[in-house]
This record gives C-alpha cells, sequence and structure tokens, in this order.
C-alpha cells in the first residue's frame, strides 16, 4: 500500500518528468522497439480479420450462396417453404449427366454433367464468360455454355451447334470463370450449362433420369448459418425428406490448414513483435538507470526511500510503455489505412476500412502490460543501487538473483503477463501455441544464459599468442561489467525470433510457390485400362507434363461393419455411423508402399500376399478419419461387395492422410498381390500449365484413348491457390516489423555498455594505447559477441522451427541453413558496425578526462 | 537516550570488515568508538586506505557495520530498516561530496528542494532561494550543474545540505575538486552555516588545514583511531 501511495504521489510523477530532461530525445529512440511491436501487433491484428472476411467471401464464393439443400428428388413444398421463410432468397437447380453431342464435330459424343441453374446464380462471385455476354444469354435460355477445355477438345468454336437429348442448341461461349460446383469430385465430366426452360426441351428428364435437385439460399450476412438455421429440429427433418445440405462452413474446409497457418502465423508474429519490443525496452530502461546510478545513489542520500526512487523510474517505464503504445497503436492503424491505398496488389482482398477499436484498443493494453513487466527486469537493479555510490563510485550493486524474493516476484508478474497475452493472442484452433511459445521462449532464455556463462569461463581461461587487441579485446568478455550475458541473452533472443519467423514464414510460404504447385495434380486422367496405362502415361510425357499420380482403382461397397450389416446399421437409429460412408462407393486401391502423403499412425503395413486367399479375412490398411467414423479399430473386420465377390477385410493398420494435397489418396489400400485381378481401371494424374496446354491433353487422349475421362481441376483449384497466395504476401510482409523491433535492441544493448566502455578507452589512451588499438579492442569484443550471441539464437532457432512446423503447421520441415548462416554472419557484422558507430567518440576523448575524473 | 548526553552521533565499538575468496576476512574498521557533540564541528584525517570513508558512510547510515553501533541523534542505526534509515538522513543528516553529487537534471533551485519536497514540504521554496542566495547564487536559480562551475556546483551542493536544517552534516573532501580560492571560500561557508544553524560537522579531508580548524580532530590508521584531537574554542 505504501508503495502504491508513494507511486501516485505527485512529487514521483515531477521527479519522473524532470529526470527526463537530458533524454527525452534518447527515450523516444529507445519507445521505437514498443513503437515497433504494438504497431505488429494492431496491424496484424486487422489483417487477421480482414483476411478473415476475404476467406469468408471466398467460402461463399466457393458455394456460391450461403447455404445449399439437395436431393435426388425435388424438394418438396414442405422443405421449400421451411426453408424460403427462414434463409432468404432462393435459386434452383436442376443437374444430370448426359451425352452432349458435337453436331458440327461429327456427332462425336462426351458426357458431360448438365446443370440448370435459374437466374441470378451465384449469389456470391461472378461468372466470367468468353464472350462476356454468354452468360446472361444461357441463362436466359438462348443456348448452352461450356467448359474451355471441353471446346478445345472437339475444336468447338461459339455458334457451333451441340445436341443434349431433344434439345439442339448453340454454344454461346465458354466459361473463364466457372460457377460454383456443388460438389468437386460429385462427376468426374465437364459442365454445360443452359436455362431450366432449355432443359425441358431436352426431355430428359423423366422418374427413370438421375437427376438432382438443389436450392441454394441467400442469407442476411447477420444469420449464422449452422447456428441458427441449421437447428437440430431442422436436421432431422432433412433427413427423413432425404435431403442432403451445405454450408459454407463446409466449404472453408477445402481452403485447408494452409490459411489455418496463415491465422496461426499471424497471431505468432504479433507477439513475437511484442516480446521484441518488451526485451528492447528492457535494454533501454538498463542503459537509462545505468546512466542514473549516481542520481539515485545521491537521492537515496538526501533521504530518499527504495519506494520512492523505484517509483520514479516505474513511471518513467509506464511513461514509455504509454507512448510506445499510442504511437505504435497510431503506426499499426495507419498501416492498414496505407495499406489498401499502397499495396492494393500485394494484398488483392478488399479491406475492411473501418477500425476495430476494441481490438486495438486490447492490443495496445497488452502491450502496454508487456512492456511494463519487461521494464520491471532493469527495474529491480534500481533498489539495490547503495547511497554509498555517492561516497566512491564503482560500487556494483548487490547482484540480482533468483534467491530475491523481489527478482522472483518480477519473474512471476512477467511469467503471468507472458502466459496471458499468450493465451490472448493465441489463434482459436491451437490456444496451446502461445503456452508453448512462451514456454520455449523461457526454455531459450536458460539455454542462453548458460552459453553466456560458458563464454565467460572459456574467454577466463584462454591463453593465446594473438595480438594484444584481440586478446584484450576477448578478455573484456570475462571481466568484471562485461556485456556477455546481456548481449547473449538479448541478441541471442532477437536473432532467434527473428530467425524463427522468417524460417517458420518461408516454411509456409514455400507451400504456396510455384514449384510446390508443379507437383499438384490438376488434371485426372480416368479409366485408364491397364494395358493402356503406359501409352497414356507416354502421351502425358509427350506433351511436357509429369505424371504425378498413378493408382490402380476398385470400386466396392461396404456390407458388413464388424459383423453387422449395413442395413441393419442404417436402420438404427440410434446408430453414430454416418449415412454417408455406408452408401457410397469406395474407391480402393493397392500397393506395397505408403505414399509421401500417408503416414502409418498404428498396426502393420503389410506390403503383399503371395497368395490370394479370399476365403480368409483379406488385410486392408484404413484411414484415420473413417476409422473413426465406422468406429472400428485395428483387427476388426468389414465386409466389402467388390463387384458381385463378398470380401471380409481384416483392418491390419490405419494411416494418416494429408487430405490437403490434390495427390491420390485412398480410405482403403490393400496389399499387392490380391486385387491385381479384379475389374478395376487405373486413374493418373498430372499438373497443366494452363488451360491450352489441358486441353490440348484432353483433345488427344480423346483421340487415342476415347475411354479415358480427363477431368480438370484446375478452376477449383485456382480460386484456392488465389487466397493462400495473398496470404504469403501478408506473412513476408508482416515480418518487417520484427527486424525492426531486433534492430532497437541492438542499440540498446551496446548503448548499455557505452560508459564502461569509454571509461576503459580513455584510460588505455592515458596510458599510450593509439586509436587504432583502441578501435581493434572494441571490434573484437563486438565482433566475438554478435558472434556467440548469433550462432546461439541461430541454432535455437532451428529447433524452434522444427517444432513449429511439427506440432504447430504440420508442414513439411527443412533447414534453412543458408538463412541461419546469412543471419550468423549479419547480425555479428550488424554488432561491429553499430558496436563501432555507436562509440565511435570513445576513441577521441581525451586522455585528460581520466585526470579529472569525468567524461 | 544519547542525544541526551549532548551527541548528536556516538559509536560504539564499530568495525567493518569483508569476506575475500582468497584471503583472510579484511578489516576495514576496528573497534571505532567516537562521540560528535550536537552542534560541533570534527574532522577525520588520515591516509588512503584508513577507513577515513567508511566510517563516514557508517556514521550516516548509508552502509551498514560488521559489528558495533551508531546512535544518530540517539537512533541506534542497526535498530532501522533500510527506508527508515534514509526517513531519519532526510530529517537529521545534510551531505556535501567530494565529487558535488547534484542531480544532473535539476536545476540549482530543484536541487536544493528535493530534500524538502521529500518531505511534502515544498512550499518553503522561498527557503531554498534566501539559502541559494546566501551562497551568492541568486542569480543562477535557473541553472543547470553542467552550466555551473566546480565552486558554485559546490554551492548549490551546501545549499541542499542545509535547507532541512539538519542535525550533522557529512562532508566528504568537500574542498577536494576545487582550487585553493574557491575551497577557501567553501570551508568559510561551511562553517559559517555551522555556527548560524547549530549544525555539527564531521568532515572527511587530507586537508590538514581544514582539518585543524575543528574542534577535534581524529586521525585514523589501518583502520583504527590512531589520534584524537580536541582544540579548545
Amino acid at each position: 500500500m505504501k508503495f502504491f501511495r508513494e507511486l501516485l504521489q505527485r512529487w514521483t510523477w515531477q521527479m519522473a518528468w524532470r529526470d527526463t530532461r537530458r533524454d527525452r530525445k534518447r527515450l523516444l529512440l529507445f519507445s521505437l522497439s514498443i513503437i515497433f511491436g504494438t504497431a505488429a501487433l494492431v496491424s496484424t491484428g486487422s489483417l487477421r480479420e480482414n483476411l478473415r472476411v476475404a476467406i469468408e467471401d471466398q467460402a461463399r464464393e466457393l458455394l456460391g450462396a450461403d447455404l445449399m439443400l439437395s436431393s435426388r428428388r425435388p424438394l418438396s413444398d414442405e422443405a421449400l417453404a421451411k426453408f424460403s421463410e427462414i434463409a432468404g432468397e432462393r435459386i434452383d437447380e436442376t443437374s444430370f449427366m448426359t451425352m452432349l453431342r458435337f453436331v458440327d464435330a461429327e456427332d462425336e459424343s462426351r458426357l458431360v454433367q448438365v446443370r440448370a441453374i435459374g437466374k441470378g446464380f451465384p449469389f456470391y462471385g461472378d461468372v466470367v464468360t468468353e464472350p462476356a455476354e454468354a452468360w446472361g444469354d444461357s441463362v436466359a435460355g438462348k443456348g448452352i455454355v461450356l467448359e474451355q477445355s471441353l471446346m478445345d477438345q472437339f475444336d468447338a468454336k461459339p455458334g457451333d451447334f451441340v445436341r443434349i437429348g431433344e434439345l439442339n442448341t448453340q454454344i454461346l461461349g465458354y466459361l473463364v470463370k466457372a460457377p460454383p460446383r456443388p460438389s468437386a469430385f460429385a462427376a468426374f465430366a465437364p459442365s454445360a450449362y443452359l436455362s431450366p426452360t432449355l432443359l425441358e426441351t431436352t426431355e430428359l428428364l423423366g422418374s427413370r433420369s438421375l437427376a438432382r435437385y438443389r436450392s441454394f439460399f441467400k442469407t442476411p450476412r447477420e444469420i449464422d448459418v449452422d447456428e441458427q438455421i441449421l437447428t437440430k429440429e431442422l436436421k432431422t427433418f432433412l433427413v427423413t425428406e432425404g435431403i442432403q445440405h451445405t454450408s459454407i462452413e463446409e466449404r472453408k474446409k477445402r481452403l485447408g490448414r494452409i490459411l489455418d497457418n496463415v491465422y496461426s502465423f499471424l497471431s505468432l508474429i504479433g507477439f513475437m513483435a511484442l516480446i521484441l519490443g518488451g526485451i528492447g525496452i528492457a535494454g533501454a530502461i538498463h542503459v537509462h538507470i545505468l546512466s542514473r546510478i549516481g542520481t539515485v545513489a545521491t537521492l537515496r542520500c538526501i533521504g530518499c526511500s527504495t519506494n520512492q526512487v523505484f517509483s520514479i523510474f516505474l513511471v518513467q517505464a509506464v511513461l514509455l510503455g504509454v507512448f510506445g503504445s499510442i504511437l505504435g497503436t497510431g503506426l499499426g492503424i495507419a498501416v492498414q489505412k496505407a495499406i489498401p491505398v499502397f499495396l492494393s496488389e500485394v494484398f488483392p482482398f478488399e479491406f475492411e476500412a473501418k477500425t476495430s477499436w476494441l481490438s486495438v484498443a486490447a492490443s495496445a493494453g497488452i502491450s502496454l502490460l508487456l512492456c511494463v513487466s519487461f521494464a520491471l527486469f532493469p527495474l529491480i537493479r534500481v533498489r539495490r543501487i547503495s547511497p554509498l555510490e555517492a561516497l566512491r563510485s564503482g560500487i556494483q550493486p548487490d547482484k540480482v538473483g533468483f534467491r530475491d524474493v523481489l527478482f522472483r516476484s518480477v519473474v512471476a508478474v512477467l511469467v503471468v503477463t507472458l502466459v496471458l497475452s499468450g493465451l490472448l493472442l493465441s489463434p482459436e484452433k491451437m490456444p496451446w501455441l502461445g503456452l508453448a511459445f512462451v514456454g520455449g521462449l523461457g526454455v531459450a532464455i536458460g539455454i542462453l544464459t548458460l552459453i553466456a556463462k560458458g563464454i565467460s569461463h572459456a574467454a577466463r581461461r584462454y591463453r593465446s599468442g594473438f595480438p594484444y587487441t584481440i586478446r584484450q579485446g576477448i578478455a573484456n568478455l570475462h571481466r568484471p561489467r562485461n556485456q556477455t550475458l546481456a548481449f547473449t541473452v538479448s541478441i541471442g533472443l532477437g536473432v532467434f525470433l527473428i530467425v524463427t519467423m522468417l524460417a517458420t514464414s518461408k516454411m509456409l510460404s514455400s507451400q504456396f510457390s510455384p514449384e510446390t504447385k508443379e507437383n499438384e495434380s490438376n488434371l485426372f486422367l480416368i479409366d485408364v485400362q491397364p494395358d493402356q496405362k503406359q501409352e497414356v502415361k507416354g502421351l502425358i510425357e509427350s506433351m511436357d507434363m509429369k505424371v504425378i499420380g498413378d493408382a490402380p482403382m476398385i470400386s466396392m461397397r461396404l456390407t458388413h461393419i464388424k459383423g453387422t450389416p449395413v442395413s441393419e446399421i442404417q436402420a438404427d437409429e440410434k446408430t453414430r455411423v454416418p449415412g454417408w460412408i455406408v452408401r457410397r462407393d469406395f474407391r480402393s486401391t493397392y500397393r506395397a508402399a505408403l505414399v509421401e502423403t500417408e503416414e502409418l499412425v498404428e498396426g502393420e503395413w503389410i506390403p503383399r500376399v503371395d497368395e490370394a486367399d479370399f476365403e480368409k479375412p483379406v488385410p486392408v490398411s484404413i484411414e484415420e478419419g473413417i476409422a473413426k467414423d465406422l468406429q472400428v479399430e485395428v483387427g476388426d473386420e468389414l465386409g466389402m461387395d467388390v463387384q458381385g465377390l463378398p470380401l471380409t477385410l481384416s483392418i491390419t493398420s490405419i494411416r494418416k492422410v494429408d487430405w490437403d494435397h490434390q495427390g491420390l489418396n485412398f480410405f482403403l489400400v490393400f496389399p499387392e498381390g490380391l486385387l491385381e485381378e479384379a475389374p478395376g481401371f487405373h486413374i493418373l494424374t498430372t499438373n497443366a500449365g494452363d488451360s491450352a496446354q489441358s486441353g490440348a491433353l484432353q483433345r488427344e487422349a480423346a483421340i487415342q484413348f476415347p475411354n479415358v475421362t480427363v477431368f480438370d481441376m484446375s478452376l477449383i483449384l485456382k480460386t484456392v491457390e488465389d487466397i493462400v497466395e495473398r496470404a504469403g504476401y501478408v506473412v513476408r510482409f508482416m515480418s518487417l516489423y520484427t527486424v525492426g523491433a531486433g534492430i532497437m535492441i541492438l542499440v540498446g544493448t551496446i548503448l548499455s555498455g557505452q560508459r564502461d566502455r569509454t571509461e576503459e578507452s580513455v584510460l588505455l589512451r592515458t596510458l599510450g594505447a593509439s586509436r587504432e588499438q583502441i578501435r581493434s579492442i572494441l571490434l573484437t569484443e563486438y565482433i566475438a559477441l554478435g558472434l556467440f550471441a548469433a550462432i546461439t539464437g541461430g541454432i535455437l532457432s532451428i529447433a524452434a522451427t522444427w517444432g513449429l512446423a511439427k506440432f504447430a503447421f504440420k508442414v513439411e520441415f527443412f533447414t534453412h541453413l543458408w538463412p541461419v548462416a546469412g543471419a550468423i554472419v549479419l547480425t555479428s557484422l550488424l554488432c561491429a558496425a553499430f558496436g563501432m558507430i555507436l562509440s565511435r567518440g570513445v576513441a577521441n576523448h581525451p586522455p585528460l578526462e581520466v585526470l579529472r575524473g569525468g567524461k | 537516550m544519547d542525544s541526551e548526553n549532548g551527541y548528536i552521533l556516538e559509536t560504539r565499538n564499530l568495525t567493518k570488515s569483508f569476506k575475500t575468496p582468497d584471503a583472510p576476512e579484511l578489516v576495514v574498521l576496528d573497534g571505532i568508538n567516537l562521540a560528535v557533540p550536537t552542534g560541533s564541528t570534527c574532522s577525520i584525517v588520515g591516509p588512503s586506505g584508513s577507513g577515513k570513508t567508511t566510517l563516514l558512510g557508517l556514521c550516516a547510515g548509508l552502509d551498514q557495520p560488521s559489528g558495533g553501533d551508531v546512535f544518530l541523534d540517539g537512533e541506534k542505526l542497526s535498530d532501522l530498516s533500510e527506508d527508515q534509515r534514509a526517513s531519519l538522513r532526510n530529517a537529521k543528516v545534510g551531505f556535501v561530496f567530494q565529487n558535488f553529487q547534484l542531480v544532473p537534471t535539476l536545476t540549482s533551485l530543484e536541487n536544493v528542494l528535493v530534500p524538502l519536497e521529500l518531505t511534502g514540504r515544498s512550499d518553503r521554496r522561498e527557503q531554498a532561494v534566501e539559502l541559494l542566495q546566501r551562497v551568492g547564487l541568486g542569480d543562477r536559480l535557473c541553472h543547470y550543474p553542467v552550466q555551473l562551475s566546480g565552486g558554485e556546483q559546490q554551492r548549490v551542493a551546501l545549499a541542499r545540505a542545509f535547507v532541512n536544517r539538519p542535525g550533522i552534516l557529512f562532508a566528504d573532501e568537500p574542498t577536494g575538486n576545487l582550487d585553493e580560492e574557491t575551497s577557501e571560500i567553501i570551508v568559510e561557508m561551511l562553517f559559517e552555516l555551522n555556527a548560524e544553524s547549530g549544525t555539527a560537522l564531521v568532515i572527511v579531508t587530507h586537508d590538514h588545514e581544514l582539518a585543524n580548524l575543528a574542534g577535534q580532530v581524529i586521525r585514523m590508521k589501518g583502520g583504527k583511531i590512531a589520534e584524537r584531537t580536541v582544540h579548545s574554542k
């Protein structure tokens, strides 16, 4: 209580303000580190929010609506009435698979998915056609719009005629940007778009047709579809009506883990920049306190209590924090406002003009709290300054160690603040990330401290025949008032954080890079017969594309789960096995080894069986997610109907599959030696650079292998890639903040030792050392300090990047040796350069100063 | 109460020693008994390393002794916490240092006001101004230490030392950094203010001339009092 009374005294604040008189400019310079930290936090918060909105919009564009209902039967009036009432605007679609004949291409035909959609679709996003008016004309019933690759395949042009059933109509154009597909993999066939009225003319709709009926709804923005519309009651109703539903939440999943990672990384980056800012402030306060030892001792002599002097400097730290937070918030908001003006090309998604003041205030509050918590460390020293210092300078303050109650309290305050900030700033999907990061930071500080002590120890024992200046520079690493601990911990931590962040950003960015995309399949060649495989592969390679995926595929249906027929399971209302699993066609494969996108998590991988014995249970590997849905484990049995042949499968292993990769992933994988003779086909995948390449392959495949269907996924993939690429820019841009804060730490650390270095240098000058010799001593010391700090920080960053890659972002870890080596060299050079620049006057101090006892 | 005996400062068997890692304990002060009557003057002289400044620090409550007691105006310093000692210093003690030790960010007037402000008596601005005028710095009230000469800085320090009318003033080599002429002025002021306010003076000095101006001269050697001379007034 007494402390708070003294803290709030007018005199304390007056003294705090007076004491800044000589150093205001320097203190303002020091506050830059917290300004960078706060700005990073404010703008990452805002960027995250904008990215979230952009993703929501993108997800809406992927569906074209807020909600889609789908059924094999026309939706009942009751269902439509129920949803139209609560869900707002509605557009209907009817689609089915049929043959489309190109009249001008000698009646060549192709299986297509006909989609008849009402006017106004999609609600979100747009459809672009060539020519532009083609889409509007098709909706008005004037003709049909096709996919470009399909037209390329048949050399069709706008104006050519096509026939679907009884409808004979002309091609109006092709799609540049297609309307959203209800399901990416619903049909391995290109789409053809026409109006509902033209659909009637085909006369293909009837009781025997396998049409799908969909209704798309646009709901008011404020309504949460999953929470407010898809209530339990309505979901039950939909099940009884045989209607499936899709909301944008499910579409968002398609954007994949990559965007989750970007979210998480943006959270982390703001936190990192803020911690760097905190370290910078701690360094700045340390420098400030060093220059105030005499003042503190005098004040203590004339009766100032320890609480009073502590309060004076605490007030200064708070004022510095308030100033830094306000300016940082201003900078953050300015950056946020400037992005749409100056960097709209880099961030091509719309930015909200309005600022979330609540989030800004929270960011400013967190940064102020962290700033003051970090500042408490150097402030402890104030309480340890002896009044005797006024009588006899050079008295070392009592050592502050973990045995000290105050030190322990300050550590506790900092840990609590960091943990709270970590929790607040952790991404929603990884609430542990902030805590893990704080833990990692603690470990890093511990290791850096040990290394610093080791360096001091080694320097004490170091003997060599190097010239005097180098020996003196190295000796400075262990002598009293050495900077080894301060330098290694602060610069090491700075390098650790910055390199971790840059390496992680690089690792995440590599997910968006063109090289990676080249290895992502966007063309799927289906129905390749075993004897055609080599020839089809040859065709792909002859067109300068490489075969990425190659897998045999056999269709099968689930008949039993752990001995219970699926019909019983479906009838059982209590069952938790999702209906779609038991109804679906399992397209399975066989192979001897796991592929890149798989990881064995349980059981034994059986590569092959020597003799096919279908009387016994057949070993199979199952995907982790579907095993959970089917509620099966290793050792359980499944019944399958493989094209008429009943098989009992014994689950021998469970695999984890990375579904983010557009590769050939399967729920069930059989060993070799069993299904080679089963009726099936091969599926090959490749990557086409553009639609022309895709069209050319489709054309050639149609001529040489008429049975092979080529499915182009690039339109869907492009949507996902676009947003992911934009997110990559955001990540790289934000990294700049941490570098700014890192430089401020370097400056602060060097300045903290400047007084001692000046005194020593003046003494050496008095004893006859030349300026060259003094510079050489300083250079040796700074290079050594920078090098050791950077090497330790660099090595720690490799460990941290590995941890983030493996546990947080689940991306492939690769060691960035060059960036780490670059950071080590750069940090050493920067330490030397800043050290020499900031000490440039040291060698020029006249020796007379030492005789006068001042500087 | 010792103060009732007429002593503003008394030490009993005061010792100070330091532990050293490789050598036996280093004894800096060894059984010092000292008594300074209220309003009197006392000088401590001796060669470097004899323990003069250590003794001053202990007497002023700036450091803790290894053994023995210090009584300042009747208060046993070892019974007080550091903050209580600080409060006692504010009320009863004044300091003059060899290196002046003015707060560089405060003006002359602000430096003199600090001891008053610490006790919430900032209304006594006039008293501070008067003291500065008394030491000849009436026209330098708003100057910062760097804008003053050494002698002027020491005069500000004198004004600061006397502003709260202390019972005792400790001066550590008050003329050590000054030329002869300025030293004379400072010494004159020091003794004048002592006479006017009845403040006891304890001066640590190498200057024998200055030392002999005091009523009691303590000669230190090897951490012990080698000689004690009392001048009759």
